[in-house]
């Protein structure tokens, strides 16, 4: 019976009409900006939640408070207030059952936004994706929506809801920027990403603590029931228990460092092998994708001397090629280039017969320039299995040779490449 | 036996006072309540149907007291109310309206959708039960709100200008339904008009600035006026000139 009737309100409150379209929109906004600066990189998560979330949340939280507000004075606009008096079903059944499609609409339309993230987590550069932190960021538009028939219920004039929106809107965009830090975990918006980004040293695998979401989520949800309970119950004293229970959540979340370094994200993740593969555990992909994409050019250089540190993130890992990854603190957010599985084998070829001449470079130009490049793009080719018709003469040339000249061959090279002396190369013949 | 029972009631709205120690037991049957405006029908209704609180004085609703919150929510239970002005929510179907209404009333939920369709086919608006309410006339609306009212077959109906916006057809088989539920149940009816409560009502109650001056079957009420050849202002049927000689005579014993 009551889910009938909820039912009725779910379809006949015209809710949908105003509260979905605009988070979607936004929604496909930051999808699309995120794509964008992707740029064929991978997906970097929490930053995607830090500053690509956030816009949504924000809009869905102010929308979910502004139709509150306007829901809750229902009953006295449509002048239905004194038939409903003479009925006895308690208010606050009543008012949960005008509140939850008031509160619905808004969660249901940063879901397609959610399940994408998501599904891009799954290829995302630092760990593992923290749906703990979004489900707190959903609950704060429960806990706007129950702020808004509590001020709803109150005020429940033509105006209310939009001058309460607006408000909210300012006031919400005002607080991002301005409180402590320790305080920004318990607003009612979810920019936890400004406690790291804020920090001079930025820690990008910053981590929350295990409780951070629940306690979080708890805040909030208890928030909401408070200001349901003030709106509507008979005996608005029972609010003091949620306030409590919401001040006790909020009390750890002010005074503790809930994001912490990561700690184990550093450490390696090697395959097995000759030529072992290592990935960082805060890049969150299995370190058999990039072996297998390694693979070809792992085997041209079997039996070639130590030509190790391949793109050493480590130095201890002496044998290994540890996966790329170059993040970067900016002053609007982190930005990292690590590179996809697919290309890994491409990044060590690269890597193995680069040349080593930081000092070469003349002032102004690049870090890197190749002194040999046409032997750099030639070993770099034929390591990569570039052998055809159309591929330079080195490649071809390296291809021609029998195994023990081409070891020899290769060796000088990437002693020489180690090194950076390009005198070393002058005496290999490319043809 | 007595299903409203109201002793010593006096009411004020906006610091005046508006009823002033009525006292009134009502049965089952139709009972009609007139009035000039201001009178303090509406606010009597309002008081029967829970949903103004009483300055001074008891009601007792069906047996529940209403005074406490258990017998208030008892007595609502088995009510059924029709404002004077039929607030309703413009997207709700006349269906989805009235089972809204049914749960509001907490009817059992097996019952509901039988008593839905039964409440909306009494007031004749069985094939407009899927249109929106924002869609219907003005006499629709009125028996939407009529529909509401009974579909929890009260044992308690008020019904405040039930007529309003009713053509002359609709208010026949409206009087017919009246007197349905009526044989069963103690029905209320506010109204200005005069005819209704001669064709319709068992009893009249007849009040004038808050106070009850003459209760009675309309047949007293109509003996109770000059005749036609007296009095040609007093109005055109016997129970209009009841109706203008008790107001009159009233008001002039308070003058004295």
């Amino acid at each position: 019976m009551t889910a009938r009737v909820l039912w009725h309100e779910i379809r006949r409150s015209g809710l949908p009409l105003w509260t979905i379209p605009l988070p979607l929109l936004v929604s496909g906004l930051v999808l699309a900006k995120t794509f964008r600066s992707m740029e064929g990189k991978r997906f970097e998560w929490s930053t995607s939640i830090f500053y690509n979330m956030t816009p949504m949340i924000v809009l869905a939280s102010t929308l979910a408070l502004a139709v509150a507000a306007w829901r809750a004075g229902r009953e006295r606009r449509r002048g239905v207030a004194e038939l409903i008096g003479s009925t006895p079903r308690a208010r606050f059944q009543r008012a949960l059952l005008a509140w939850v499609p008031v509160v619905m609409w808004p969660v249901v339309s940063c879901l397609p936004a959610l399940a994408a993230f998501g599904v891009l987590s799954g290829d995302a550069v630092s760990g593992p994706p923290l749906f703990g932190v979004l489900t707190a960021a959903v609950s704060t538009v429960v806990a706007y929506a129950a702020l808004g028939f509590a001020v709803g219920t109150y005020l429940p004039g033509r105006f209310t809801a939009p001058v309460a929106g607006v408000v909210s809107f300012v006031v919400t965009i005002a607080l991002g920027s301005r409180v402590p830090h320790g305080l920004l975990s318990v607003l009612p918006q979810p920019t936890y990403g400004t406690i790291a980004t804020h920090r001079t040293s930025v820690g990008l695998w910053d981590r929350p603590v295990w409780w951070f979401a629940p306690a979080a989520a708890l805040w909030f949800v208890a928030l909401a029931v408070a200001f349901l309970v003030v709106a509507t119950a008979r005996r608005r004293l029972l609010a003091v228990v949620p306030f409590a229970l919401a001040v006790l959540a909020a009390i750890p979340l002010t005074q503790t460092r809930v994001w912490r370094i990561d700690t184990a994200s550093p450490s390696l993740n090697c395959s097995d092998g000759s030529v072992r593969v290592c990935v960082p555990n805060e890049v969150g992909v299995a370190p058999d994708a990039v072996a297998a994409s390694t693979e070809p050019v792992r085997t041209r250089l079997a039996g070639l001397p130590e030509v190790a540190p391949l793109g050493a993130a480590d130095s201890t890992s002496a044998s290994a090629y540890v996966w790329p990854q170059n993040c970067r603190s900016q002053l609007d957010g982190i930005e990292c280039s690590s590179p996809r599985p697919s290309v890994a084998g491409e990044m060590l070829a690269e890597r193995v017969s680069g040349w080593r001449c930081p000092e070469s470079s003349p002032p102004g130009t690049p870090v890197y320039t190749s002194p040999v490049p046409r032997l750099e793009n030639g070993v770099r080719d034929w390591l990569l299995g570039r052998t055809g018709d159309s591929a330079s003469n080195v490649s071809q040339h390296l291809a021609a040779l029998p195994d023990e000249e081409r070891r020899e061959w290769l060796s000088r090279y990437l002693l020489a490449a180690e090194r950076c002396d390009v005198s070393a190369v002058e005496g290999l013949r490319v043809s | 036996m007595v299903t409203v029972r109201v002793d010593g009631l006096r009411a004020r709205y906006g610091g005046k006072l508006v009823l002033d120690g009525i006292n009134l037991h009502m049965g089952t049957g139709i009972h009609g309540l007139l009035g000039p405006n201001g009178a303090g029908k509406t606010t009597l209704m309002r008081t029967l149907a829970t949903v103004a609180r009483p300055s001074e004085g008891s009601v007792e609703l069906l047996g529940h007291d209403t005074a406490e919150q258990d017998g208030r929510k008892r007595a609502r239970r088995r009510l059924g109310y029709l404002p004077q002005t039929f607030g309703y929510y413009p997207g709700f179907t006349v269906a989805e309206f009235v089972e809204y209404m049914a749960w509001l009333k907490q009817m059992p939920k097996d019952r509901v959708p039988e008593a839905v369709g039964r409440a909306i086919e009494r007031v004749g608006l069985a094939d407009r039960a899927d249109s929106k309410l924002r869609r219907l006339s003005g006499g629709m609306l009125r028996r939407a709100g009529i529909a509401q009212a009974i579909v929890n077959d009260p044992e308690l109906l008020l019904l405040d200008e039930p007529t309003a916006g009713l053509d002359p057809e609709q208010r026949v088989d409206f009087r017919e339904l009246l007197r349905d539920i009526g044989s069963t149940s103690t029905v209320v009816v506010s109204t200005h008009l005069v005819e209704d409560v001669a064709v319709v009502c068992d009893e009249v109650t007849l009040l004038d600035g808050g106070k009850l001056i003459f209760r009675g079957t309309p047949n007293e009420l109509a003996e109770s006026g000059t005749s036609e050849a007296e009095d040609a202002r007093g109005g055109d049927t016997a129970l209009e000139r009841g109706y203008t000689a008790a107001l009159r005579g009233s008001r002039e014993r308070r003058a004295a």
